[in-house]
């Protein structure tokens, strides 16, 4: 069994199970999120495969689930959500209150669900990480919290805007 | 922890769906158009039941009759199924006038608990046929209510939901244009404590708070089978969102053999049970914890670590050559990533 992850990217992704090479991917999210990578999963509903599922309907949960394998997410949780107002959602994980937003992949960045099979015992072997899906926009869920600039997540996205007037060349400079 | 769907629509289809529900026509929501009236007899109830969102609090009323406008009246409040681990905990309430305190015992309203469930259906039913004498109402907290307090970061106890509970369909209760004069409840915790408690929310009216007060006063008894047999129907009218779902949960208490065997078959191994069960009882929580996939929540309590002032004199060797980053990225959990 292999392992699951996400992330939003600036550049090419190619097509259907390409290779990503790290250096593609010039931003990635908090850490929380690498972090799941390696411990959360991807969940895909109806027992499907995931290498299947090319449009993906993501949840961002704010715990860690230590399995990697599909759930039913359509009737255990989709199932189960209210708009609290218009951009707000509730919902419940385990009896827990949660409250979420939907977030969109910044404009010009990609998200992309991978796949890789087995991690290589070297760090010296190239490792053949698979683009499952694309996606551009998820929601993202907290633990009895309406999201907002304060979770990290939500704040990263402000490195998007940075990077972009950092890395531009200055081409209508005021004359001073 | 991502998890990831194909099914768009199905999101859609709710949103429009509780548009719907919201509908406002000349001031009265569907919702309030639905509920005035709708029970009138015992099997409205499972029709009520079996057409609700179980996932939220119901709060029903019976029509006022015009002697309780008019007449000074007592009010009863009890609560059914505080103790199990399956379904709703439901508030009763009952009133009738003050001149009508016979009919209440010739209804046969007595301890509830002595009452089986035939008895109480029975004089549920002779309520219904008195309706123009005395009234009811129920608020069925949801289990997953429940759970959602007692997980809340500020956790708000059983007690108070109850308490609440109650206030609340007492306040329904006079807006709705009932005249009380007395209140008996049937007390959680202290009854001092919650006595005062009521007397400061509801000045100028008599009330009661005691241990047992269903065996005391019929109007409380009345208000308690009120509950009881709501309770009775939710649980049985009971719609899973989750699918396919073994009716047989017996009473819903944690030690019935029954509700047992039902709760160790309905475990999914990632979102734990259907939202029938209470997932903050201990004894959902035993069977999560050994039957289920491991979660992990970050802890409420858990602020800035403390450091040791010893730390400070210690000669630091870690930070030496690392190189610290901007807030603007420590905050952000940002970080550079070279490898995946």
């Amino acid at each position: 069994m292999g392992k699951s992850g996400w992330g939003m990217g600036k550049g090419q992704t190619r097509s259907q199970n390409c290779r990503i090479a790290p250096p593609e991917f010039e931003w990635r999210a908090c850490e929380s999120v690498v972090h799941d990578v390696g411990v959360g999963k991807i969940f895909n509903e109806d027992g499907e495969n995931l290498s299947e599922t090319k449009n993906p309907v993501l949840h961002s949960m704010p715990c860690k689930i230590y399995a990697d394998d599909n759930a039913n997410v359509n009737t255990y949780f989709k199932s189960y959500i209210k708009n609290i107002d218009d951009e707000n959602f509730k919902s419940s994980f385990r009896g827990y209150p949660l409250q979420g937003k939907k977030i969109s992949v910044p404009k010009g960045y990609m998200g992309v669900t991978f796949f890789e099979y087995k991690k290589p015992e070297t760090d010296e072997t190239e490792r053949n990480i698979y683009a499952t899906g694309t996606f551009t926009e998820f929601t993202y869920w907290n633990y009895d919290k309406i999201p907002s600039k304060n979770d990290a997540l939500i704040s990263a996205l402000d490195w998007v805007d940075i990077a972009e007037a950092l890395h531009s060349t200055e081409n209508e400079t005021t004359s001073s | 922890m991502w998890m990831c769907s194909r099914h768009k629509c199905s999101i859609r289809i709710f949103i429009a769906q509780a548009f719907v529900d919201n509908v406002v026509v000349n001031g009265l929501s569907t919702n309030d158009i639905i509920e005035k009236n709708f029970i009138t007899k015992r099997d409205d109830l499972t029709t009520y039941f079996s057409k609700r969102d179980h996932s939220v609090n119901q709060v029903h009323q019976s029509k006022v009759p015009q002697i309780c406008k008019d007449e000074p009246c007592q009010l009863g409040v009890d609560e059914a199924g505080r103790g199990p681990v399956l379904g709703p905990m439901v508030y009763g309430i009952a009133y009738a006038p003050l001149s009508q305190k016979q009919l209440l015992e010739d209804l046969g309203c007595a301890d509830s608990k002595t009452l089986t469930e035939e008895k109480r259906d029975a004089i549920f039913d002779k309520m219904c046929n008195n309706d123009d004498k005395l009234g009811w109402a129920f608020d069925s907290i949801s289990p997953n209510y429940i759970a959602n307090c007692m997980y809340q970061r500020t956790k708000t106890s059983l007690n108070e939901i109850s308490m609440n509970s109650a206030i609340g369909l007492i306040r329904k209760t006079i807006e709705a244009g009932v005249f009380i004069t007395e209140i008996y409840v049937d007390t959680v915790g202290k009854p001092e404590k919650y006595q005062a408690k009521l007397v400061n929310l509801f000045p100028g009216i008599k009330i009661v708070v005691a241990k047992k007060a269903d065996s005391t006063y019929p109007i409380v008894s009345a208000a308690s089978i009120c509950a009881k047999v709501s309770r009775d129907h939710a649980l049985r009218a009971w719609q899973f969102l989750e699918g396919e779902n073994d009716k047989e949960y017996g009473s819903g208490y944690p030690n019935d053999p029954v509700t047992k065997v039902w709760l160790a078959n309905s475990i999914d191994p990632v979102f734990g049970f259907p939202q029938l069960v209470r997932f903050s009882w201990s004894t959902a929580e035993k069977l999560l914890q050994s039957s289920a996939i491991a979660v992990e929540w970050e802890d409420p309590d858990e602020d800035e670590s403390e450091i040791k002032i010893s730390k400070f004199f210690a000669p630091s060797l870690s930070n030496k050559s690392v190189k610290k980053k901007h807030n603007f990225f420590t905050n952000r959990c940002l970080f550079n990533a070279t490898t995946l």
